[in-house]
């Protein structure tokens, strides 16, 4: 559930980590988390490394935070390794709007 | 300035707490017995009540408990005032049903702060009563407002076509709204078109969304659309309909007459299994694209597959709040259990089966809304 992030000015990225689930419960927390920040034009990175759910509610979140943040296709990388999360990722085909990755 | 009912049997007591509240700056009422102590709680509601333990007839603690029960659920603070040193202990007086005590003689003092002590809690918990009334009738309001709401969506779903020798399904939501969506139509070609979806989020914010679906929906199919032609339609209307964060995964199937052939378009729900009577995995047919709602019409992709079907064979369909719920376990049941079911249960016995198991978890942690579509094939 905590959501933390980190901005690396060197090579202009901003990674937001999010911990445990991110469900309709916790996601206006994702959107205060990007929401104002002084990253201009950063590179944007999801870690749900340590995520281990991800619902509905949550894609809606993600879409609505490229929109907002006005990321081209591809712009944003979504990384994850929990096979419930890839799955969801997958069945939405979220590959289509964003960069997934995943550890080998 | 509060009002002080003092109880006590001896006059002189009596005056010396009258004269000490009254110093404080409260006014007081005076009743020598618990008989008439409980009068003067009823016609004047003091806000604190000075009790004597040791009184003739109704003693003390005895007092104590009948001015309770008619004070009710509002706080009325009552303090001992205790003359032996036997009765002089704070847990002998909360289980008498006071609230304090201070022994004679009484410092003024110590009775000053032990009274502001009373009111103050009295005060929070009147505040605290009159706010649950104000909740009490918000809620009933809501309530109300749920039941005319809930009006429209089953008038509107009271319009899908029935066959249950063909199409059985379950749908169990999380709330009074169903955010999960099951039609059926029938075209003029006598084609069964069978909508099955699942909004994001749960409750009215999903429901929201399947009263424009299903317009589209029963119109469309009563023209004999296409499935690509269903879809889409219906993408392009919530897409500009809905807001960004919010879409809707769904299957369109249509089926011939005989239910010998299918076409399908399949956007962001868990597989579809296509599954023999002898309990065999004849089709796994995945999501092949993005859910209803999140493209526009230029990038929306309508494409369909057709696929024969067999006799002895049934379709299978759920929404992931499904394999989301939690087992008795504690742990999430998963997809793999869920085949595991079908292909291991006889056919007679599966919607059975599947009903225990997605209501194992009990019904009061119900995190999404459960929905499940079975079609007998060929």
């Amino acid at each position: 559930m905590p959501i933390s992030t980190h901005y690396n000015q060197a090579l202009n990225q901003a990674s937001i980590c999010i911990e445990e689930i991110l469900n309709f419960d916790n996601v206006m927390e994702l959107r205060d988390a990007y929401w104002q920040q002084p990253w201009k034009d950063a590179d944007i990175v999801v870690d749900l490394l340590g995520c281990s759910y991800i619902d509905s509610a949550a894609l809606g979140a993600l879409l609505l935070m490229k929109s907002q943040l006005e990321k081209a296709d591809g712009d944003i990388v979504i990384r994850a390794s929990e096979k419930v999360v890839l799955q969801a990722l997958a069945a939405a085909h979220f590959e289509k709007k964003f960069t997934i990755e995943s550890p080998a | 300035m509060a009002t002080l009912l003092i109880v006590d049997d001896l006059l002189p007591n009596r005056l010396l707490i009258r004269q000490l509240c009254e110093n404080i700056g409260h006014q007081t009422v005076e009743a020598a017995d618990g008989v008439e102590a409980l009068a003067l709680v009823e016609s004047c509601s003091p806000d604190l009540v000075l009790l004597d333990i040791s009184m003739p007839n109704m003693d003390g603690f005895e007092a104590a408990q009948r001015i309770k029960s008619v004070a009710g659920d509002g706080y009325l603070p009552i303090i001992f005032v205790t003359s032996h040193s036997a009765d002089s202990s704070l847990s002998k007086a909360i289980a008498a049903g006071g609230d304090d005590f201070i022994s004679q003689p009484v410092n003024l003092n110590l009775l000053e702060s032990k009274i502001s002590a009373h009111l103050r809690i009295r005060e929070l918990n009147q505040q605290l009563v009159s706010q649950n009334r104000k909740l009490e009738s918000h809620n009933r309001r809501l309530l109300q407002e749920a039941d005319l709401i809930g009006h429209f969506f089953d008038k509107a779903l009271q319009r899908s076509y029935r066959n249950p020798d063909r199409i059985i399904h379950h749908s169990t939501p999380a709330s009074a709204f169903n955010g999960d969506l099951v039609l059926a139509e029938r075209g003029p070609d006598q084609q069964t078109y069978l909508l099955f979806g699942d909004f994001t989020g749960h409750g009215l914010q999903a429901a929201m969304g399947t009263l424009p679906v299903q317009q589209d929906f029963f119109e469309l199919c009563q023209q004999g659309a296409t499935v690509s032609e269903v879809v889409r339609q219906i993408n392009q209307h919530l897409y500009l309909s809905m807001p960004e964060s919010m879409f809707f995964a769904a299957n369109l199937l249509v089926f011939d007459a005989e239910f010998e052939s299918m076409q399908g378009w399949f956007g962001g729900m868990p597989p579809t299994w296509i599954i023999s009577d002898s309990g065999e995995l004849v089709a796994a047919l995945e999501s092949e694209h993005m859910p209803i709602g999140i493209l526009d019409d230029r990038e929306f992709d309508d494409d369909s597959i057709t696929l024969p079907l067999e006799a002895g064979t049934r379709l299978y369909q759920f929404s992931d709040g499904a394999a989301d719920r939690k087992g008795a376990d504690g742990e999430m049941i998963g997809m793999e259990a869920l085949q595991k079911l079908l292909t291991r249960t006889s056919v007679e016995n599966r919607l059975e089966r599947l009903q225990a198991l997605l209501n194992e978890g009990g019904s009061s942690d119900r995190q999404d809304d459960v929905s499940f579509v079975e079609i007998v094939l060929g």
